[in-house]
């Protein structure tokens, strides 16, 4: 702790940037306005910190999830009070659904204007408490550091999650003391220690019975989460020693892809509504079931009363609000997945002379696995969709890419073409389902790892709702590979439209479209086009030869279906495969 | 645990601050849980937190993920159903118009509430009542006066304790 002898007065910009640079925050993403003028005049004096330039908030708290998913850092925005911190809401949201350590200061009005409807007022802590953390209004400067302190804590401890903190701009020109990092004293702040079980024992017996349930098991499945992702590289491995001590086979969320070894023979593929058949089946067929950081979404349960009927099932979380909130449980541990994978590998090393016998349940799941779920129509005329992802994947898996997406089709088909080996590469907008998300989460991503590929698969709806970051992407000279999967269409409301809707098009088909070669050129930037399937790997290459940012526009065939699909409202063990489109049966018009 | 509807009370200590309040009652709002009555006041002896009494209808699987949504709140420090085992009051403030003596005939054999006078001048007209006691009895004793005017009440939702 710093000694009182060396407290400094400085003015509340100066804090929030002693205070950045004492958190290790190396790189910030955000986008000046008046009620934040302060700091960015204190940043402007400074060279510790790194400010990146988005076009707008909303990108900006993208971004600051890409460079926090990619690098395991907490990511940091700035944003003006009023429209730039109502613009960054969408960001907080996304980032607070899919547990994503942020910390977003905004600018406000000085505290005399607070209430009396101001210019760039905007009650943003009222605005953002149920879709944040945790926020705080900062009303006198002596507050400031201890506060910026607390919320980096609160956004990475426990479950991960974006933290607000808004600093009326006469709070950033106040001079205060700032004493530097001190301990941490929030004792209502409850949370489970990333790493370590020491402020909560993890309960053992618990651990005992789950190990019990997994040695008696004669049809076991691992379905793993996003929450491995967050518990580090560490639980990822240890997630792999045990997956392979046990021999079970594991199935993955969309968030968890990657913690687990995509080109491993027990990986069974994403589980899920666009799942493949046989995560899917054995998830609906299996005697246990052991889900480790995940929260039985309704994307990955369809219909809760048919779900997974015949097991018993282990939930291992860091968040006890997720254990018996949708699926009840037989055995809920409460734990870090580092923490409680490391007490279920060493149990199963105690009894693992008794590992079962699962060889007929493999054998059902080989049965499975032989339908090939992931097969399609391939075409000689129209570059298939799935062919693109595909093509795109033996070409860059070696180079271990990371991969954001928007949202829809091709956010799908990215994640069953695409090969995760390793944790961290996948970004994509999985509770929220916010379009827009690719680009700037790209953006972060290659910010955070400037020697690595990254891949933006986007589609032609979702990238204009963020195109404008192609500014950013030039201004730093980020060499990210955007992928525009383009088949005119919001694609997922065309096939909702399609299957449910008896084809009626309603406002799905997206007219003038900008010619996305030109428009990458407006931006000094690539802009390559293919709509000819034999010439799709070659221009592929020529893309990822390239040393800059390139814009690919992939004409693809735009009545290409995602499949296999559990229809909304539906059990795992009704999925469809692309053969069966026409068996689609809508069960429950609200289901979404 | 079971399917069925009933009321249930939770008792939350949370350190007084800006918008503490407010996180518990979005929390209700944003997961559409009903709150039915609501106190909240700062305990003296520990200047900086306040008990939040709220009661709420749902079942049993519900109050148990609203304690723990409640306990994921940074300023909640503990947030409890009360078991069937607890003492719970309402305080309610009734102006009534109609003399004191005509009240007290009313209220004499009335033993279910505790109930008082407060009337700080003589009044043949208007008659300042207090009530303390269980919400259905106060309930009861209100209804009594259904028939009089009622020129204002006010009511402090329950407060409650574990035995």
């Amino acid at each position: 702790m710093t000694q009182l002898s060396q407290q400094q007065t400085q003015t509340g910009a100066q804090i929030i940037v002693s205070a950045l640079i004492n958190e290790g925050v190396e790189t910030i993403f955000g986008y000046p306005g008046g009620a934040i003028l302060p700091f960015y005049d204190a940043l402007f004096v400074q060279d510790k910190l790194r400010h990146i330039l988005v076009r707008h908030e909303q990108a900006a708290a993208h971004a600051a999830e890409g460079y926090a998913r990619s690098s395991g850092k907490v990511g940091v925005i700035t944003v003006t009070s009023g429209p730039g911190a109502t613009n960054a809401i969408t960001g907080l949201t996304d980032a607070f659904m899919d547990s994503i350590p942020l910390v977003c200061i905004s600018g406000q009005v000085p505290t005399s204007i607070i209430g009396t409807d101001g210019f760039q007022e905007a009650d943003i802590t009222g605005l953002t408490r149920s879709c944040t953390k945790h926020n705080y209004l900062v009303k006198n400067v002596n507050d400031l550091g201890y506060i910026i302190h607390e919320a980096f804590h609160i956004a990475k401890t426990g479950r991960p999650g974006p933290v607000l903190i808004d600093i009326p701009k006469d709070v950033q020109n106040n001079h205060g003391f700032y004493l530097g990092k001190t301990p941490i004293n929030r004792p209502s702040y409850q949370y489970l220690a990333n790493n370590s079980s020491a402020n909560k024992p993890l309960d053992h017996s618990k651990i005992a019975e789950a190990v019990k349930l997994m040695l008696e098991a004669k049809k076991p499945i691992f379905y793993t989460g996003g929450g491995l992702i967050n518990a580090g590289d560490e639980a990822c491995k240890l997630l792999f020693e045990l997956v392979l001590a046990t021999g079970f086979p594991i199935t993955s969320t969309l968030m968890g892809l990657g913690a687990f070894p995509a080109n491993n023979s027990q990986f069974l593929g994403m589980l899920g509504m666009h799942g493949t058949y046989e995560a899917n089946m054995a998830m609906h067929q299996c005697d246990l079931l052991i889900n480790l950081g995940a929260r039985f979404d309704d994307r990955v349960t369809g219909k809760v009363s048919a779900f997974s009927p015949n097991s018993k099932k282990i939930h291992l979380d860091i968040d006890d609000c997720s254990i018996n909130k949708i699926i009840n449980v037989d055995v809920p541990i409460v734990a870090d997945a580092k923490v409680g994978l490391q007490a279920m590998l060493n149990q199963w090393q105690k009894h693992k002379a008794e590992k079962p016998n699962i060889n007929a349940w493999w054998q059902q799941i080989n049965k499975w696995q032989s339908i090939k779920s992931l097969s399609y129509q391939n075409s000689e005329t129209t570059i298939k969709p799935e062919y693109a992802l595909e093509c795109l994947n033996k070409l860059t898996v070696n180079q271990e890419p990371f991969v954001s997406t928007d949202v829809g089709q091709h956010q799908m088909w990215t994640a069953q073409y695409i090969s995760f080996n390793q944790p961290k590469k996948w970004l994509t907008s999985g509770g929220l389902g916010t379009m827009g998300y690719g680009l700037p989460a790209a953006v972060g991503a290659q910010i955070a790892n400037p020697n690595s590929l990254v891949l933006c698969v986007s589609g032609d709806a979702s990238f204009l709702m963020n195109m404008q970051e192609l500014s950013t992407v030039k201004q730093y000279n980020l060499p990210v590979k955007i992928i525009i999967i383009n088949n005119q269409y919001m694609g997922m409301v065309r096939q909702w439209q399609e299957l449910v809707y008896g084809s009626r098009e309603s406002q799905s088909y997206t007219h003038s479209l900008p010619n996305f070669v030109k428009l990458a050129e407006s931006f000094d930037i690539l802009g390559l086009e293919c709509s000819n399937p034999a010439k799709l790997n070659e221009m592929f290459t020529t893309m990822l030869n390239h040393q800059g940012p390139v814009l690919f526009n992939c004409l693809v065939e735009a009545s290409e279906n995602v499949f296999p699909m559990i229809p909304a409202g539906s059990a795992h063990n009704e999925i469809l495969l692309g053969s069966q489109a026409k068996q689609y049966i809508t069960k429950d018009f609200n289901a979404v | 645990m079971t399917d069925t509807i009933k009321n249930h009370i939770v008792n939350i200590i949370i350190d007084n601050e800006f918008g503490a309040l407010a996180r518990v009652i979005e929390l209700f709002s944003a997961r559409g849980y009903n709150i039915e009555t609501l106190s909240v006041a700062p305990v003296s002896g520990k200047q900086n937190v306040s008990v939040i009494t709220i009661t709420t209808n749902c079942n049993d699987k519900t109050i148990a993920l609203i304690c723990k949504l409640l306990q994921r709140i940074v300023p909640v420090h503990t947030a409890k159903q009360l078991n069937s085992q607890h003492i719970s009051q309402e305080l309610v403030l009734l102006k009534i118009a109609e003399s004191p003596l005509f009240i007290e005939d009313i209220l004499q054999h009335n033993t279910a509430c505790r109930w008082r006078i407060i009337n700080p001048q003589i009044s043949q007209t208007q008659t300042n009542l207090e009530l303390i006691g269980d919400s259905h009895n106060i309930n009861q004793i209100i209804e009594t006066f259904a028939s009089h005017k009622i020129i204002s009440i006010a009511r402090s939702g329950l407060v409650a304790i574990d035995l």
